[in-house]
């Protein structure tokens, strides 16, 4: 029998993150038990982006998401997690030393990265980070940009509260912290500006 | 931004680029970005208008700019990526 991971009542992320202990452990069969849709959803991603096989049955409000491995999948599943990548912006401004400098350097680095065709899966902006889709019209030219290509553009909105801007953001969607930590749990490699 | 023909403004200095940015803000539509690599002079900061604002891009240059006129350079960057001096 699979070994059976209990993660009822855990909230996300969580019952991911008891998966991924499995999946580094090499364990290639095991069942993860969850209370919820939400984390049904993300541990089939998570399988999905490990190589695994994955299917859930559900009983009485319990849901057993059954992760099985093949081999082959595996490392294709693995390569392409090695490709994506997600950006995390935690301040308004590039670097540290000179506000002005590192506010021009921001814009540059989006205009670069908007340029290149391996675009990041996501941008994701916290603490002062978050001015920057609310306030810097160039870079939110360029989010908009790269939205329209398929990057997903999540902004802290605790953060966007803190500063009192929420009602002001202009591009990206409200989000939290569960959902910034997934996009970095699931990423080959997170850059943090 | 699109990939059409623009200008690019280049600069000796990276502190006469900052200027020039906040004296071009509100005036005339324009965007901060690297130096073109086709452009192999000047600072790292270049900053990017549209090629049909040549006129007022023009006249914001010759009236109360903040940068010597021997401090910055003019270009135009063709849709191959070519830049020329204007």
């Amino acid at each position: 029998m699979n070994k059976l991971v209990d993660a009822k009542g855990k909230n996300c992320p969580i019952p991911v993150i008891l998966a991924k202990k499995e999946i580094e452990a090499g364990e290639n069969a095991f069942v993860v038990e969850v209370d919820n849709q939400t984390a049904v959803k993300n541990l089939e991603k998570l399988a999905a982006s490990r190589g695994y096989a994955s299917s859930v049955d559900e009983k009485d409000g319990a849901y057993r998401v059954a992760f099985s491995k093949d081999g082959e999948v595996c490392q294709i599943a693995e390569e392409e997690q090695g490709d994506s990548w997600v950006v995390f912006v935690g301040r308004e401004t590039l670097g540290s030393g000179d506000d002005e400098l590192g506010a021009n350097l921001m814009k540059m680095y989006f205009y670069t990265i908007a340029q290149e065709k391996q675009l990041p899966s996501a941008v994701l902006f916290m603490n002062g980070g978050v001015k920057i889709p609310v306030l810097n019209d160039q870079v939110v030219e360029h989010l908009r940009d790269l939205q329209s290509r398929g990057v997903e553009v999540l902004v802290c909105g605790t953060c966007l509260n803190f500063f009192g801007i929420a009602d002001k953001l202009q591009v990206g969607t409200v989000s939290n912290m569960y959902d910034i930590t997934q996009r970095m749990l699931y990423a080959g490699k997170v850059v943090s500006l | 931004m699109d990939n059409n023909e623009y200008l690019v403004l280049t600069f000796e200095s990276t502190h006469a680029a900052m200027s020039a940015q906040k004296y071009l803000k509100g005036k005339i539509n324009h965007a901060v970005m690297p130096v073109p690599r086709c452009i192999s002079a000047s600072c790292g900061i270049a900053i990017r208008a549209n090629a049909q604002d040549i006129g007022s891009l023009r006249q914001l240059l010759d009236g109360g700019f903040p940068v010597a006129p021997g401090a910055y350079s003019l270009y135009r960057v063709d849709q191959q990526d070519c830049a020329h001096k204007l």
